[in-house]
C-alpha cells in the first residue's frame, strides 16, 4: 500500500485555474499565432477514495484535463497539488518518482500495449522501471496482478495480439496497478469494447477500487458509465467546467442547460427520447481558438441572455457540493 | 400484414468466408423480412453479423474470400443474392441505399458536399449538371443543413462529424429510395449530434415512407428508431418482434443479458447502483459454429440439448419468437 493512505475526504489530486492550450500551426510568418484552447481554467478538487467523474462530448477537453493533472500532457499556466504538494513544474526524478502514485488508463487497447513485449513483461515493466520491490518480488507481484484483474497466469506468455480487446485493456488495468498507486486516471477505458465485455470491466474497475483504496479520475462520454461508476462529476464544455455535482444531484437536477441538453439526449430503453429539437440545438458552435468572450455555450442556449455573450460565468456553489457555471 | 406489405425478405441465408484456418460461417440460416414504410432494427456485438447481412443485402461481400452458401434475397420479386454486378449498381443508391458508421470516409475528401449528391443524382436519374446541383440543394434543406448553397460548396474536412452524416444522409435520399440502410450512423457522433441524427431520420422516414434497417449495439437507440427488432448473435437471429415486445418481455437469454449488462440511469436510486449483470465469456469464433447453440457455452440457464443440437426459432406470437431450447 502507499505510505500513507489518505483518510476519506481529503483533497488528494487539485487543479487551480489549470490552462492547456495548443498552438495552432500558422499559415504564413505574418499571420499572428493561434491557439487552441483545449482547457481554459479549470478548477477541481478530487477527494482522497472517491470517483470523480469528467464527462463531455469530443473537444470538451476531458482528456487534457485529466492527462494535463497527471503532468502527461504539458500545461500553460495555473498550478496542480497532489497530497497538497505543487507538482506543476516538478521534473526528472522528482516527476518520475511521483508518477508511481498516479497511474493512466488509456482507452484504446490496441494501441496501449507494447507489441513487443509479452503480456507478463508489461505489467512487470512498470515495477522495473521505478524500482519497486526486489527483484525476486517483482514477478510475484506481476502474477498477483494478473490474478486481481481476471486473467489466467497461463496468458503472461502470450504477446498482446493473442488477446481480445477486453482482455487487453485487463492488461492495461493490471500494468496500472503494478506501482499500487493511490490515483488512476482512466479514460474512457470501455468505449472501444463490445456492451458485454463493458460490463465485464466496469464490474471490474468497482471491485478493484473498493479493494484497493483507489482514488478514480473516470472520463466518459458515456453518461450510463458515468452513472455507474462515479460519486462525483464535471461537466465540461469546450474548455470550461459548466457544472459539478454528486452524482445523485447531477442526474436528478441538472442545472446547467448544456447538463440538461446532454441527458435529455441519451436514449434510454423505455424508447421516449425527449425530442431536442433540431431548431433549438443549433448545430453553429463556439470554438476553442482564440474564444470570444463570455460563455462558451452561448450559441446552443435556449436561455441565453445578453450577458452570456460578454461576460464567462464563474463556477458558484448553488447547493451542498453543487457548482454551476451560468447566468441564470 | 399481408404479403404486400413486405419489402425485403431474407430466406435461409448463409453466408461464408475461406480462410486458411477453414470456413467462417458469418451469416447461419437468417431469416427476416421488412415491411414498407417501417424502421426493421438489427442489434447485436460487433462479430455478430449484422453488418455483413446489410452488405449481402446490397452485394457488397467480397466474393472471393466471401460467398453465400445459401438462402435468398428477395426485393421486389428480384432475388439480389442472384443478381449480376450491373444489375445490383442499378439497385444501389436508386432503390437501396446505405449510409455507414464512420462519414470520414463514406465521402470523398476532394468533392464538395453539393457534387456528391449531385453525382447520385446524375448517375441514376440522368439529370443534368445544373438540376442535379439544384436538387442537391434542395436535399441538404431537407436533412435541415442551415445554409444549404453555401455548405452544398464546402469539402468534407470543413463540416463536422454530423453535418457529414447529415450530407451521407442526403446523398443516400437523394433519388427516393425504397429502403435505407443505416449501419451504425450514430456511433462515431457525439450523443447530442445523435440525437439531432435520430430525429432527422425518424421525420425523413414517415415523410418519404421510407423503410429502413437501422444495425447497431446500442439497444437503446433501437427503442427509439425501430419498431420491429432482431437481436443476432454468432451469425444466428436469436430473437424477433416488435421492439416493445422484445424489451419489455425478453425470450433469449443473450437478449436479457445484453439488457442487463448496460447501466441504466435509474434516477430514483439515490445511493451507488447494483452491480451489473455480466455476460461472462466471449463471443465464438465463426470457424467453430454448428451442431449446438452458439451461445450456449456464455448462457446461465443452457440445458444439455443445447450443447448438441442447434435450436430452431420458436414463436411465442405471431409476432416475437426465439431461438431457444428453452421455449419449446
Amino acid at each position: 500500500m502507499a505510505d500513507t493512505t489518505l483518510p476519506e475526504n481529503t483533497v488528494i489530486l487539485e487543479a487551480i485555474n489549470l490552462k492547456i492550450h495548443f498552438p495552432v500551426r500558422r499559415k504564413s510568418l505574418f499571420e499572428k499565432g493561434q491557439f487552441v484552447h483545449a482547457v481554459d481554467g479549470i478548477d477541481l478538487k478530487i477527494l482522497s477514495g472517491s470517483s470523480f467523474g469528467i464527462v463531455g462530448e469530443s473537444g470538451s477537453g476531458k482528456t487534457t484535463t485529466a492527462l494535463g493533472m497527471i503532468r502527461l500532457t504539458p500545461v500553460t499556466s495555473g498550478r496542480i497539488l497532489f497530497r497538497n504538494e505543487d507538482i506543476t513544474n516538478i521534473k526528472g526524478d522528482k516527476l518520475r518518482r511521483m508518477r508511481r502514485h498516479m497511474q493512466v488508463v488509456f482507452q484504446d487497447p490496441y494501441s496501449s500495449l507494447n507489441p513487443r513485449l509479452r503480456a507478463g513483461e508489461i505489467v512487470r515493466e512498470p515495477l522495473d522501471r521505478m524500482n519497486i520491490f526486489d527483484k525476486k518480488e517483482r514477478a510475484e507481484r506481476a502474477r498477483i496482478l494478473f490474478d486481481q484483474v481476471g486473467l489466467r497466469r497461463e496468458q503472461m506468455s502470450l504477446f498482446p495480439h493473442q488477446f481480445s480487446g477486453g482482455q487487453r485493456q485487463r492488461i492495461g488495468v493490471a500494468r496500472a496497478l503494478a506501482s499500487e498507486p493511490d490515483l488512476i486516471v482512466l479514460d474512457e477505458p470501455v468505449s472501444a469494447l463490445d456492451v458485454a465485455i463493458q460490463s465485464q470491466l466496469l464490474n471490474l474497475f468497482r471491485r478493484l477500487k473498493d479493494k484497493l483504496s483507489l482514488t478514480y479520475v473516470f472520463i466518459s462520454h458515456d453518461l450510463g458509465v458515468v452513472h455507474y461508476l462515479c460519486d462525483h462529476i464535471a461537466v465540461m464544455y469546450l474548455g470550461i467546467i459548466v457544472e459539478t455535482a454528486p452524482r445523485a444531484s447531477l442526474f436528478r437536477s441538472p442545472r446547467h442547460p448544456y447538463t440538461q441538453t446532454l441527458l435529455k439526449a441519451v436514449p434510454s430503453l423505455k424508447g421516449k427520447l425527449t425530442s431536442v429539437p433540431l431548431s433549438a440545438v443549433g448545430t453553429e458552435q463556439a470554438t476553442a481558438i482564440n474564444p470570444a468572450p463570455g460563455c462558451r455555450f452561448v450559441l446552443r442556449c435556449p436561455h441565453s441572455m445578453d450577458v452570456c455573450k460578454k461576460e464567462m460565468p464563474k463556477l458558484k456553489e448553488v447547493a451542498p457540493g453543487c457548482m454551476v457555471a451560468c447566468h441564470l | 400484414m399481408t404479403n404486400s406489405d413486405i419489402l425485403l425478405a431474407i430466406e435461409n441465408l448463409c453466408v461464408e468466408f475461406r480462410v486458411q484456418k477453414g470456413i467462417a460461417r458469418v451469416i447461419n440460416h437468417l431469416n427476416l423480412y421488412v415491411n414498407r414504410n417501417e424502421t426493421l432494427g438489427i442489434v447485436g456485438e460487433s462479430g455478430c453479423g449484422k453488418s455483413m447481412t446489410a452488405l449481402s443485402i446490397l452485394g457488397m461481400v467480397p466474393i472471393p474470400p466471401g460467398r453465400i452458401a445459401s438462402g435468398s434475397i428477395m426485393y421486389r420479386g428480384e432475388d439480389l443474392a442472384r443478381a449480376t454486378n450491373a444489375r445490383l449498381r442499378q439497385i444501389r443508391g436508386k432503390n437501396i441505399a446505405m449510409i455507414f458508421q464512420e462519414p470520414m470516409t463514406s465521402l470523398n475528401p476532394v468533392y464538395t458536399a453539393g457534387e456528391q449528391i449531385a453525382e447520385t443524382l446524375r448517375y441514376h436519374q440522368k439529370m443534368n449538371r445544373k438540376e442535379a446541383m439544384e436538387k442537391a440543394v434542395s436535399m441538404l434543406q431537407a436533412v435541415s443543413i442551415p445554409s444549404p448553397d453555401r455548405v452544398a460548396r464546402q469539402f468534407p474536412f470543413e463540416l463536422s462529424g454530423g453535418m457529414r452524416q447529415r450530407v451521407v444522409i442526403a446523398m443516400a435520399l437523394a433519388c427516393s429510395p425504397d429502403m435505407l440502410i443505416a449501419d451504425e450512423p450514430t456511433t462515431a457522433l457525439d450523443v447530442t449530434v445523435q440525437a439531432q441524427i435520430f430525429e432527422l431520420l425518424k421525420e425523413l422516414q414517415k415523410s418519404r415512407k421510407t423503410s429502413i434497417i437501422f444495425i447497431t449495439h446500442d439497444m437503446a437507440a433501437i427503442a427509439n428508431m425501430a419498431h420491429r427488432m432482431i437481436v443476432m448473435y454468432a451469425g444466428y437471429k436469436v430473437e424477433e418482434g416488435f421492439v416493445r415486445e422484445v424489451l419489455d418481455d425478453p425470450l433469449h437469454p443473450y437478449t436479457k443479458g445484453l439488457m442487463c449488462c448496460v447501466p441504466h440511469l435509474d434516477l430514483e436510486k439515490d445511493g451507488p447502483p447494483e452491480m451489473l449483470n455480466e455476460i461472462p465469456g466471449i463471443v465464438p469464433s465463426p470457424l467453430s459454429l454448428g451442431g449446438r447453440c452458439a451461445f450456449a457455452p456464455r448462457c446461465n440457464v443452457s440445458i444439455d440439448i443445447c450443447f448438441n443440437k442447434e435450436p430452431p426459432f420458436i414463436r411465442k406470437s405471431e409476432t416475437h419468437g426465439a431461438a431457444c431450447w428453452l421455449l419449446n
